[in-house]
């Protein structure tokens, strides 16, 4: 297992270094630079140029990506080159708003999904099932963004129930108040992440149902409760365990939709205004974030998954 | 018991066999499900239409400065936007350009699939395991921020957009093309045609690619419907079509900034979506229903 682990991530190394790569020469092939994302008409063309020279920007190619290379082994993100904040010292801010946003929301969300799954699963067919299989198609269908501008026009604009925008009111601190803006972007994040969750149990369940096991015990003259409660319902959650592996990196930049729309100072937002603005250090230092997140996400789910099923053979090839 | 239940299943098979072993009763039948048949009428006008927009003879981009920010009227049936356009065919444009941009990535992404998939699963071992690596790459990606920084680098606009979700949505294809593939090279016509001499690439494409697609189409069709999700989110976040071109992802962006005087400007745009994208997903299970009982 260890040594699978050590492949796994051995493999990791080379695949970051190439997202990196890529990355970093997409922003450097832009035919704009942050300059001129700050730069007014009235700037002084030579001190603008100047700028330019101070932050490195006239460099070549490789020697911006070795210099940005050397900062990052050393564990050095490099500062934003519009806000001049430390990378580091931002993301330290940014990421703990980020999971208190994501975090309860995927919570609430996963344990509504293992309920009302495990319901429509087992009453297949039925009335409570249709209703439920029905409202997930429609909850999929249903673009997370326009449910965002619906919520936040409804209970914000109309009904003035929850503050519109950001984390803490000016000049306040306190749970209360965190907790009134957590409403809003918090329900559209459960929605969004709640009818994938729930068509998974709902699914697993059916064909756990559809087992001979379910038949076996049966037969012996167990009720359809004690199978449910005992053999179904445990061989349903198992699975579902793994899938918090890969909901990893949705922690971190799951929300970039929800926080921008709401403006919320979390990593999502942190990232679409750098990309607005071209500021690469920045996008670099998130994409690698995510990158990374992605993998060992991906490894735990595997390695969750294995420890859930012993039957599962865990192939070292892939990523 | 269960010998009861079987007999049973074998009878009803062979009852369905039948009634049903032409094509197209099979279909005809899935498609009587009252979902399928709303789900149908709704798409076709939806689609409808949206193609139907130039005969209105009325121009999405003039202004009006007289009537700006309407409700919903006789005269301008969805009101009219912050410039005074008409929003109805603002609205019925910019579902041409979604439905558009659904289709064409739908096409690029399933066309570098089947490209990729194919190639793999008729190849050497090496290039096999090189072309899944590229697939385990993209794969690992965290796609929509790949695509914010992809299309940095591409001058916006419905080009762009195809490329982007496209270039980013062929894994699954591939990889299902490749598992088709690598079974059907084993059947004996395949095997025979190799063996008269047939280059391979005429071999993958005239006698692998036909069997592959079924399983082709209804990966392509789940795909449409991603498509154009993927596009309202990214205009929606200003980074694909670009004004005074609409999308319906665009159209919510610049709502959102009037959001509270004229909350119809958002509202109508995104119950289209949701609605096609219902559409879509329901015929797309119902046609892969058809195909995996018969």
């Amino acid at each position: 297992m260890l040594g699978y682990i050590g492949r796994r991530l051995a493999v990791a190394v080379p695949l970051l270094l190439l997202i990196s790569f890529v990355v970093f020469a997409i922003m450097h092939q832009l035919p704009y630079d942050v300059i001129d994302s700050f730069s007014r008409p009235d700037m002084d063309r030579e001190a603008l140029e100047a700028l330019r020279e101070s932050y490195g920007l006239n460099d070549s190619f490789i020697v911006q990506y070795g210099r940005w290379l050397w900062g990052v082994l050393h564990g050095d993100f490099g500062y934003s080159l519009v806000s001049r904040h430390s990378i580091a010292d931002d993301l330290l801010t940014k990421i703990p708003n980020s999971i208190s946003l994501v975090l309860p929301a995927y919570l609430i969300a996963l344990v509504l999904a293992v309920g009302l799954g495990l319901v429509a699963g087992a009453n297949r067919g039925r009335a409570t099932d249709t209703v439920i299989d029905t409202s997930n198609a429609l909850l999929i269908s249903m673009p997370p963004f326009w449910f965002a501008l619906l919520v936040m026009y409804f209970f914000g604009h109309t009904l003035r129930l929850f503050p519109i925008i950001g984390m803490h009111s000016v000049g306040r601190t306190d749970f209360a108040d965190y907790l009134l803006h957590l409403a809003m972007p918090c329900f559209v994040l459960m929605v969004a992440f709640y009818p994938d969750l729930s068509r998974y149990v709902r699914s697993s369940t059916i064909q756990q149902l559809s087992e001979d096991y379910v038949m076996v015990q049966r037969a012996f003259g167990a009720t359809k409760r004690e199978v449910f409660l005992s053999h179904v319902s445990r061989h349903v959650l198992l699975p579902v365990i793994t899938q918090l592996g890969l909901a990893l990196p949705m922690l971190v930049t799951g929300a970039l939709i929800t926080e921008t729309i709401f403006a919320w100072p979390g990593v999502g937002k942190y990232f679409a205004d750098a990309i607005n603005t071209f500021d690469y250090p920045v996008v670099m230092a998130v994409l690698l974030l995510s990158a990374t997140l992605v993998i060992i996400g991906n490894l735990l789910a595997d390695i969750s998954y294995r420890l859930a099923d012993p039957r599962v053979r865990l192939k070292a090839g892939a990523v | 018991m269960s010998g009861t239940l079987q007999v049973r299943k074998v009878v009803t098979k062979e009852k369905e066999a039948d009634s049903a072993n032409t094509f197209g009763r099979r279909w005809v039948q899935a498609f009587r499900a009252p979902q399928a048949i709303f789900a149908s009428i709704l798409l076709v006008l939806i689609i409808g239409f949206t193609l139907s927009a130039p005969l209105w003879g009325i121009n999405p981009d003039t202004l009006d400065l007289d009537s700006m920010s309407q409700p919903p009227s006789a005269e301008h049936w969805f009101g009219t936007d912050g410039l005074g356009r008409d929003y109805f065919i603002r609205v019925l444009y910019g579902g041409r350009v979604s439905l558009a941009v659904g289709l064409l990535a739908t096409l690029t992404g399933t066309g570098i699939g089947v490209a990729v998939g194919l190639t793999a699963g008729f190849s050497a071992p090496w290039i096999d395991s090189f072309l899944m690596r590229i697939v385990d790459f993209f794969n690992s990606l965290p796609w929509l921020l790949m695509v914010m920084v992809v299309s940095l680098l591409l001058k916006p606009g419905i080009g762009t957009i195809v490329i982007c979700v496209g270039g980013f949505s062929w894994m699954s294809v591939a990889r299902l093309v490749r598992a088709e593939t690598l079974s059907i090279r084993e059947r004996t016509y395949v095997r025979y045609a190799v063996y008269i001499g047939q280059s391979s690439t005429r071999t993958a494409i005239w006698h692998v690619l036909p069997d592959a697609l079924p399983t082709i189409l209804v990966a392509a069709s789940s795909s449409v419907s991603a498509a154009m999700m993927s596009e309202a989110t990214l205009s929606f976040l200003g980074r694909g079509i670009q004004p005074p071109q609409a999308s319906w992802g665009q159209l919510l962006q610049i709502a959102q900034g009037s959001l509270q005087q004229l909350p119809h400007l958002a509202i109508i745009p995104g119950a289209l979506i949701m609605a096609t994208i219902y559409c879509l997903n329901v015929l797309t299970n119902v046609t892969r229903q058809a195909m995996e009982t018969g």
